[in-house]
């Protein structure tokens, strides 16, 4: 009964249904003005590339290595072949008749050249390491996968809107003192309020991932999950023996597990700090500033919210660029699956921490010994 | 008065303020430490850097022809024997940097020669437009065309007798100029502090009863402009402090705040004529009325809205979005939108680092004199609506 006077208050009340509706419509128009496809020749190739893609779809073999050089060659010898045709019929030794044969002959070659081309340099990126690079349609993986910091603000804004309120609103009408008084106020208070707070979190997370698949598979399309990780170049460098499929569900747990740490902090903040601005700017800065002011390399290593909410770092391989005098920098280095697991961990223990002291400082005060 | 000081009093009777505000100052410091260990010129080899102040002490002060002979005579051997990539590459502990040919040719260039020579040559560079302005004066004279002529005699003003005289280490000035993450921790703590101003009252339906005194409309309005003013200056004036001073001890010199502004490559087209440190307080005044431009329209989304977290998200917001698009316009070559956006006010080098103009009423105006019209108009405009939402 209480849950529904909760869920009242908030979603109607305070009009948390309105934000959640925006919430929605502004997921989706930030999702659609942010897209912006990662290869961007493969999307202009469209059709020509679907036909080669569905032609060598999988990992490298002779046989497709045989193709593929093959068309590169029968391509480059037909545009030769009409340069050589056109400067024929220019300098008038064949007739039109002639040159608009032979051209029909060879053009019908060419047809999927450009989408060749797309393929090509992807044949060039896996024949590097063929046994963990398949040919796959990276666009909407790479999207899917990529670090999304404007849909992550959206995401904690939207958050700080709906979950301050539910305590701080009681806090700052001094209602607590009363509500604790009540026969079931404690675990009203302690545990109701805070399983909405983060079953909200999850849900929201679950919407903005769901949506994302969706809009994904409609624009590109999101096939093959059971080939690796590494297909993707952004990921070439990875250790981590992962299927697409499984680097999304990691994807897709993170997240989720991240929103639910970032509701904790933002309920923790309320009990403590028992002031909306207060706890809104300190919940904010969590959230947010880590990302603008930490380095990547250290960012994914300390249990953030916001790092477990992009997540894309824990699957990401090395990155190292030379300096002038030849060494080595590590631009990003990767995280080994025991440092995750330390990470996680640590997170794990701060949200056990949080949600332990949100439910003893709110136990019932005429009870306490 | 009075009433300011108690504003005021009551503004940082809010303690939380005061560590917030020493948590985003440690912040802003670690980051400058952070931008030293990634990015700055010495953080490949500290050979560099030894050698850098050994050699400092022989080539700083007054550019003069001896120090350009016997810095061509440094160098000139060395960029020889490297010119045809056939130098020996193993470690050479009597070279220069301890390193190797290369790796001297390499740190001579970059810290001594380059430099050394832009500083030189920037008289004549300077005289060229100087001239060339003065041409086009004469020129579009000619053609009736008084924009453009007023236009080039303020080029030929802003240039004609400019000289770099010394040379000096800038690299701590250059990388200050261009550190922007202060700004965003000014924005946001601002934006905070200033919505306890309001939003405290009007959680607590004290707003009402205020408003109802002889005191408590046009006078406390006021009241509260002028302590934003004063909290906007005071925390601006901390963060910049801090900067310089963080900027001037983690890079371990105080050298270069005499250098002129347009001895940094970046803003050798200036149309500021400055020092450094001058330049460093100019860029403080700015990040103020930047700041209270912005500030000025929070206040009055704080009066405008009921719930105190949502003036905080929605001032966040705006601001932050004001801010995003000044970075995003910096390079780019619409004035007019580095000139309407009182963000840029908080990136001092978007409206200082170029000299191009602005036509209001035939006039031609820098871009930071238009700004300074756009930033006083949009001001006046928010305080005028404040008060007249203050009317009961």
């Amino acid at each position: 009964m209480t849950y529904q006077y909760e869920l009242r208050k908030i979603f109607i009340h305070r009009k948390g249904i309105l934000i959640v509706f925006l919430f929605c419509l502004l997921s989706i128009a930030v999702l659609s003005i942010t897209d912006v496809p990662k290869d961007r020749p493969q999307d202009q190739a469209g059709e020509e590339y679907k036909y080669w893609i569905d032609l060598l779809c999988g990992p490298l073999d002779t046989s497709k290595e045989e193709m593929i050089q093959d068309t590169s060659k029968e391509i480059s010898d037909a545009n030769i072949a009409l340069a050589d045709l056109r400067n024929k019929y220019y300098a008038g030794e064949i007739s039109f008749e002639q040159y608009d044969n032979q051209q029909q002959k060879i053009e019908a070659v060419l047809t999927n050249e450009s989408g060749f081309n797309v393929i090509y340099n992807q044949y060039r990126y896996i024949s590097e390491n063929p046994e963990n690079r398949y040919f796959v349609a990276t666009n909407g993986w790479s999207g899917l996968l990529k670090q999304d910091i404007s849909q992550t603000i959206l995401f904690i804004v939207t958050l700080l809107i709906l979950i301050v309120p539910i305590y701080c609103d009681e806090y700052s009408s001094e209602m607590h003192k009363i509500a604790l008084s009540t026969q079931s106020g404690s675990y009203c208070f302690g545990f109701q309020k805070s399983f909405i707070a983060l079953s909200i979190a999850v849900l929201l997370a679950l919407w903005q991932i769901a949506l994302k698949i969706i809009f994904l598979s409609f624009r590109y399309g999101l096939p093959n999950a059971e080939f690796p990780l590494q297909s993707l170049p952004d990921f070439s460098t990875c250790t981590k023996a992962l299927t697409l499929g499984q680097a999304t569900f990691c994807l897709i747990v993170s997240k989720v597990f991240g929103s639910i740490l970032f509701a904790a902090v933002i309920l923790f903040n309320s009990v403590c700090l028992k002031s909306t601005l207060l706890t809104a700017f300190i919940s904010l800065s969590v959230g947010i500033i880590p990302f603008f002011a930490l380095r990547e390399n250290l960012f994914y290593r300390l249990p953030l919210p916001v790092s477990f909410m992009l997540g894309t770092g824990f699957f990401q391989g090395s990155e190292i660029v030379q300096n002038e005098l030849g060494q080595d920098v590590y631009i990003f280095k990767e995280l080994s699956l025991s440092t995750v697991g330390i990470v996680f961990l640590h997170a794990f223990l701060c949200m056990g921490i949080f949600l332990t002291i949100i439910r003893y400082k709110n136990s019932n005060i005429w009870n306490r010994k | 008065m009075t009433l300011i000081w108690y504003e005021w009093k009551k503004l940082w009777r809010y303690r939380s303020l005061i560590f917030i505000l020493l948590a985003l100052l440690l912040l802003d410091i670690w980051k400058i430490y952070d931008t030293r260990q990634t990015s700055s010129y010495f953080v490949d080899s500290p050979e560099w850097e030894m050698a850098y102040w050994e050699l400092y002490e022989e080539f700083k002060g007054e550019i003069t022809e001896s120090k350009a002979q016997s810095l061509v005579d440094l160098y000139q051997p060395i960029a020889d024997s490297v010119k045809d990539l056939t130098f020996n590459t193993a470690t050479d502990k009597n070279s220069l940097t301890g390193i190797n040919r290369f790796s001297d040719s390499l740190f001579l260039s970059r810290f001594y020669v380059t430099p050394m020579k832009r500083f030189y040559n920037y008289e004549n560079t300077a005289t060229e437009i100087a001239t060339k302005a003065q041409n086009n004066v004469e020129f579009f004279r000619s053609l009736g065309n008084t924009y453009e002529m007023q236009k080039n005699a303020r080029i030929y003003f802003l240039f004609k007798e400019r000289k770099i005289e010394s040379f000096e280490y800038f690299e701590s000035y250059s990388r200050l100029v261009d550190h922007d993450f202060s700004s965003w921790l000014i924005l946001v703590f601002c934006i905070y502090g200033l919505n306890y101003l309001i939003s405290r009252e009007k959680e607590s339906e004290m707003a009402t009863l205020i408003s109802t005194t002889f005191n408590g409309r046009n006078r406390t309005l006021i009241a509260k402009i002028v302590v934003c003013i004063f909290f906007i200056i005071f925390v601006v004036l901390s963060f910049s402090l801090t900067d310089w001073v963080a900027f001037l001890s983690i890079y371990h010199s105080t050298e270069g705040s005499s250098l002129p502004i347009y001895a940094l490559l970046e803003f050798s087209e200036s149309p500021l004529t400055l020092t450094l440190w001058q330049y460093m307080i100019l860029s403080i005044c700015s990040k103020c009325i930047g700041m209270f431009s912005i500030g000025i329209a929070c206040l009055l989304i704080a009066y405008r809205t009921r719930k105190s977290l949502i003036s905080l998200l929605l001032g966040l917001l705006c601001s932050c979005g004001f801010l995003f698009l000044a970075t995003v316009c910096r390079l780019s070559d619409y004035g007019m939108l580095k000139v309407l956006n009182p963000g840029s006010w908080l990136i001092p080098r978007t409206l200082f680092r170029d000299c191009s103009f602005c036509n209001i009423a035939g006039y031609p105006f820098l871009l930071w004199e238009a700004a300074l019209i756009v930033a006083t108009a949009f001001c006046l405009f928010f305080t005028l609506s404040l008060f007249r939402r203050n009317q009961v």
